[in-house]
């Protein structure tokens, strides 16, 4: 089980984005300006980490598998939060839902409960607004790009510190046309989005764990969430398995990221996360899933969302 | 018991009657075999008491019992099974063996020793000629309907056609196949005894034993049936000096490398010049 | 040179279209191409997809088929599978198939050329004798259906179907590397995804650089449409291993019946050429004689000499069947052929391939592109089938999850899905071929005791016929 540390991939970048999300160090940000004028070996700079960010079987693979997961679970959440029977009026029109594991029936049946299900499911993501995403920390644009190539997306803004990856991912945008509407990017930290900007989903994945005030920007993304949206987090718990897995075998055996990327002190309980949530008005947690990294099989996820890494999803309720 | 067609039975035990064990044994063994067989038990249903030895008289007198119609193909072939076979095989090969002179036991022992698949194999090699198969389809018999003496006397005296109605002249017609099970396997193994004659004129040999040895040579090298390979042994029972006249070796090879004459139709030969046909085959006769 | 010149000059005066571009664009429109139009167009999840079809040869006798349907059988004729049948039924085109000119049978007979071994599997319809170009009418069909379902302007449907049209050339697109397809049209497409279901010299395959291993099998199958002296009553099919590679008649229906038949290179082309007299001798003849006969005919075929064969045969089989009662020559032999369709011989090369991978960045392999093999089993077809099958499921998972579904992160588990097992089959079907190519005897008596050792077994049987139709 290797971690995720999308900002760190890009070596030189490695301490601007550290504390890409806390505000205590904006001496580490780029300056602003910076991104006005590009040379062309700024350019060829940013295309080469544009390719190698994108490249699926370059170093970055394990967090493109890892982005294969986080969409799993934001759509398994988004899908099970549907009430396929909302709008019903009449019995006779509900869509059945056995109050047991469905493949315990025969299969042709089985398959044709499912089917309905998806039907009607798919009647109500199309009556439904689309809906508003804002990635927080978003890097070179993995996340971002599969959440805007959704049909119930309306459009995605993706957020970071770092000019290089915004940069990076500004170019990978460009070569799919379905993105140009639907996605931009801006150098920005959470704290600094007008108030008025409100999401229907804000995904702040990898991301606690390298921040010092993980409080501070969780409350600050809340703030963004519209009635019924949904915050989606990724961290990993303090244990030892964690321990083992992210900073013993990945920074130190294996060298999948460089030596000091991880301190087991900012890792976050699941519980804790929990417990913040439950003391936060208006928010529930829906769903929380633990995963794990197999090699050669890439990452799952398990039952344990208090071992190693875990995702969380946190619903507005009003 | 192995039924009047095959009265060497009888001459076994008198010719060898000082071997009991091995009569007694296979009186044993062609009993119990027969004891399986429904339609035959009525027959012999007290010979199980009377047997071995004391009774082979009254046994083989039970043998030679005419046989039920159902034991026989319509062409007159007996019907044997695998026990039976192989009981045929070892009387049979001894006596010949033992009284090479008696025509039966060879022509038996010929017939049983011709195994399916060698059989099989000659008759692959008919099936892979125009010829071989219309001899095949057609099944002439090499006989005087056939053959008309009265044609082949008009024949020049060097064609092939006369030299075989003058070595035939005695009347020795081919016996007829009875022991084959397969009715066209069996036909093979007849053309094959019906070209005897011819392998004699084309190889100049004689019948006599020395005569005969080099032909068996030549045949187990052409037709590679097995009596005529074990037929070759007699030659160990020659004189030195006759031995010195004939090469088994070069008769063996000589066959080996002829065209296979199971598959030449003889009758269309009769009027060529017997050297003409020699060359035709590539046959070397004898000095 | 001056051709060339001219043409040059021409080139530069030629306004160059404008590039279409497009989600997915399958070449070749066979069977596992419009499978998979047709599904990505039925699934919920990729139906919005714009879809592009480019076929080398003319389709129109695929869209007259239904309306117009032929009053004989074509020769091109494939055993389905349950589990094929059972994808088309989702795909929704199975509806349109024409039943009556479709086949299920009961059971296969396999027997051998060198000794008299035999192996009966019965399931009931463990295979379904479809032509080709009912498959391709039925998804056809279905993606006219789904077109009016959509109630969409065709030209936004999303899925063009374009024929008499041949690839000329494919590039990489300057800025995002996507392929972009030069067709013989002059137009170019440039696509997301492009899927390779073009066939053994699959253009795509060349383009992606993925290696395809193999070899000729140094036979070619020839194809007959053929009847039968009476209507089947028990449906099977008949399959006979000869030296010089498997025969096999099966069923259509009523009194049809469509031949494959394995040959050697030269006697392949004698097949085609003989007068049909004694082609229909021949076939019957190769499911009753033996070897050593075959072999003669085969010879005087190849001379040229004719005269007396038919009568031989007849001859020959006559004398190899009279042993045995009506009863048994019905459970040892098919029906006799009693006469061909006219035209409907042809022979095709048999090759076995398999493509070190059936993915690349942008590109997917579906069917024949991907593997080729011998059609002793009836497999072809049914593993393109499941290759399509298993390929939407990649690109819906990989819609599902946002992706661009030409990453190599969405197709590859299509591949890794397909390859190990079409990969067994290939050499379980490569083995046979050659496991029965061989003469030698001791080989011959050691696989016919195999071949009746496993008749016995019908647990094993049963487990075989599983894997084979898929169930």
């Amino acid at each position: 089980m290797l971690p995720i540390k999308r900002q760190l991939r890009s070596l030189p970048l490695k301490n601007y984005v550290i504390r890409a999300l806390s505000t205590s160090r904006p001496s580490l940000h780029f300056p602003i300006d910076k991104k006005t004028s590009t040379s062309q070996d700024e350019m060829d700079h940013f295309n080469q980490l544009a390719s190698t960010w994108w490249d699926v079987d370059g170093p970055q693979r394990i967090l493109h598998k890892m982005n294969l997961l986080r969409m799993d679970f934001i759509q398994e959440t988004l899908r099970n939060s549907i009430d396929l029977n909302q709008d019903v009026e009449s019995p006779d029109e509900e869509i059945y839902i056995p109050g047991y594991n469905i493949d315990l029936l025969p299969k042709p049946i089985a398959e044709q409960i499912i089917a309905e299900q998806e039907l009607k499911r798919e009647e109500l993501v199309k009556s439904q607004p689309k809906l508003k995403a804002l990635d927080i920390g978003c890097g070179g644009g993995i996340l971002s790009e599969s959440l805007a190539r959704l049909k119930q997306i309306e459009s995605v803004k993706g957020v970071d510190l770092s000019t290089d990856v915004l940069e990076a991912a500004k170019l990978h945008q460009r070569l799919d046309p379905s993105l140009h509407d639907k996605l931009q990017y801006r150098l920005s930290a959470v704290e600094d989005i007008s108030k008025d900007e409100q999401f229907d989903i804000i995904t702040m994945f990898e991301m606690l764990e390298h921040v010092n005030y993980p409080n501070e920007v969780l409350k600050s993304a809340l703030g963004h969430i519209k009635p019924g949206g949904w915050l989606f987090i990724s961290t990993i718990n303090r244990d030892f398995i964690s321990w083992f897995t992210t900073i013993f075998m990945g920074e130190h055996v294996l060298k999948i990221v460089p030596v000091g990327t991880h301190h087991l002190d900012k890792y976050i309980n699941e519980t804790e996360l929990q417990d913040w949530f439950k003391e936060q008005k208006d928010f529930k947690v829906a769903n929380s899933k633990g995963c794990i990294y197999l090699p050669f099989n890439g990452w799952s996820f398990t039952d344990s969302p208090n071992v190693g890494n875990f995702f969380m999803a946190i619903q507005r309720t009003k | 018991m192995l039924s009047r067609h095959i009265p060497n039975v009888t001459q076994v035990s008198t010719t060898i009657s000082k071997r009991t064990f091995i009569i007694s044994t296979l009186a044993t063994l062609t009993n119990s075999q027969y004891f399986k067989n429904i339609q035959l038990a009525d027959e012999i249903e007290d010979i199980h008491n009377k047997l071995p030895f004391p009774q082979m008289d009254e046994f083989i007198q039970q043998a030679r019992e005419p046989l039920h119609e159902d034991r026989k193909f319509p062409d007159g072939r007996i019907k044997l099974n695998s026990l039976e076979q192989s009981s045929i095989f070892l009387i049979s090969g001894i006596s010949a063996l033992l009284n090479p002179a008696n025509g039966t036991h060879i022509n038996n022992f010929g017939e049983v020793s011709s195994f399916e698949f060698v059989l099989k194999n000659l008759r692959d090699q008919m099936l892979q000629t125009s010829t071989g198969r219309s001899i095949l389809r057609e099944r002439p018999l090499m006989n005087n309907e056939t053959l008309d003496p009265e044609w082949l006397k008009t024949l020049p005296e060097n064609s092939l056609g006369f030299q075989y109605l003058k070595f035939t002249e005695d009347g020795d017609s081919r016996a007829p196949v009875k022991l084959i099970q397969d009715e066209e396997l069996a036909y093979v193994f007849l053309r094959y005894r019906q070209t005897h004659d011819i392998v004699h004129i084309l190889t100049k040999s004689k019948i006599d034993l020395a005569g005969e040895l080099p032909v068996k040579a030549f045949e187990f090298g052409n037709t590679g049936l097995p009596m005529t390979g074990l037929a070759c042994f007699a030659w160990f029972k020659l004189s030195d000096k006759r031995k010195a006249r004939i090469n088994m070796f070069d008769s063996f090879l000589n066959g080996l490398q002829s065209k296979p004459f199971i598959g030449v139709k003889w009758e269309d030969f009769m009027e060529w010049d017997v050297e003409d046909v020699r060359k035709e085959l590539g046959v070397i006769p004898q000095n | 040179m001056s051709l060339i010149f001219k043409r040059a000059l021409a080139t530069a005066k030629s306004v160059v279209p404008p590039v279409k571009t497009v989600d997915v664009l399958i070449i070749g429109g066979g069977p596992a191409g419009l499978t998979l139009g047709a599904s990505l167009k039925n699934s919920s999840i990729t139906k919005d997809l714009k879809i592009e079809l480019v076929e080398g040869f003319n389709l129109d006798p695929v869209k007259k088929f239904y309306d117009e349907t032929p009053e004989h059988f074509t020769n091109r004729v494939v055993s389905l599978t349950p589990q094929t049948i059972n994808f088309l039924e989702k795909t929704g085109s199975w509806k349109f198939i024409k039943q009556d000119r479709i086949q299920p049978y009961d059971s296969i007979v396999v027997t051998e050329g060198l000794s008299d071994a035999k192996i009966e599997f019965d399931h009931h319809s463990m295979a379904t004798m479809v032509e080709n170009v009912n498959i391709q009418s039925s998804l056809y069909q279905r993606i006219k259906e789904l077109e009016q379902e959509s109630e969409l302007k065709s030209e936004d449907f999303g899925l063009n179907l374009r024929d008499n049209t041949r690839v000329e050339q494919i590039t990489k697109d300057e800025t995002n590397q996507w392929p972009v397809v030069h067709l013989s049209t002059g137009e170019q497409i440039k696509t997301r995804l492009l899927v390779g279901a073009d066939g053994f010299n699959s253009p795509v395959r060349k383009f992606s650089g993925i290696e395809s291993r193999g070899w000729f099998y140094n036979r070619f199958g020839v194809v007959a449409t053929l009847k039968l002296e009476f209507p089947v009553f028990k449906y099977a099919g008949w399959q006979r291993f000869l030296p010089t590679g498997p025969i096999a008649l099966l069923p259509l229906p009523d009194d049809n019946a469509t031949l494959v038949w394995s040959q050697t290179v030269e006697n392949s082309e004698m097949l085609t050429k003989i007068d049909s007299e004694i082609f229909i001798n021949l076939i019957n003849a190769a499911f009753v004689l033996e070897d050593v006969d075959m072999q003669f005919y085969y010879k005087q075929l190849n001379k040229g000499e004719t005269e007396g064969l038919i009568e031989d045969i007849q001859w020959r089989i006559n004398h190899a069947t009279q042993k045995y009662s009506d009863e048994q020559l019905e459970e040892n032999f098919p029906l006799k052929v009693v006469s061909i369709e006219e035209n409907s011989r042809a022979r095709f090369p048999l090759k076995l391939s398999h493509a070190d991978s059936y993915v690349s960045e942008r590109i997917a392999l579906v069917g024949d592109a991907a593997h080729t093999t011998h059609p002793l089993a009836g497999q072809g077809l049914n593993m393109g089938q499941m290759d399509v099958q298993s390929l939407v499921g990649a690109i819906e998972k990989g819609m599902q999850r946002g992706l661009d579904i030409g990453n190599p992160l969405v197709l590859e588990p299509y591949w890794a899905d397909r390859y190990p097992e079409n990969h067994l089959l290939l050499g379980v079907v490569d083995k046979l071929h050659k496991l029965y190519s061989i003469r030698s005897e001791p080989i011959v008596a050691l696989r016919s005791f195999g071949l009746k050792a496993v008749n016995s077994m019908s647990l094993l049987k049963d487990f075989m016929i599983g894997k084979v139709s898929g169930k």
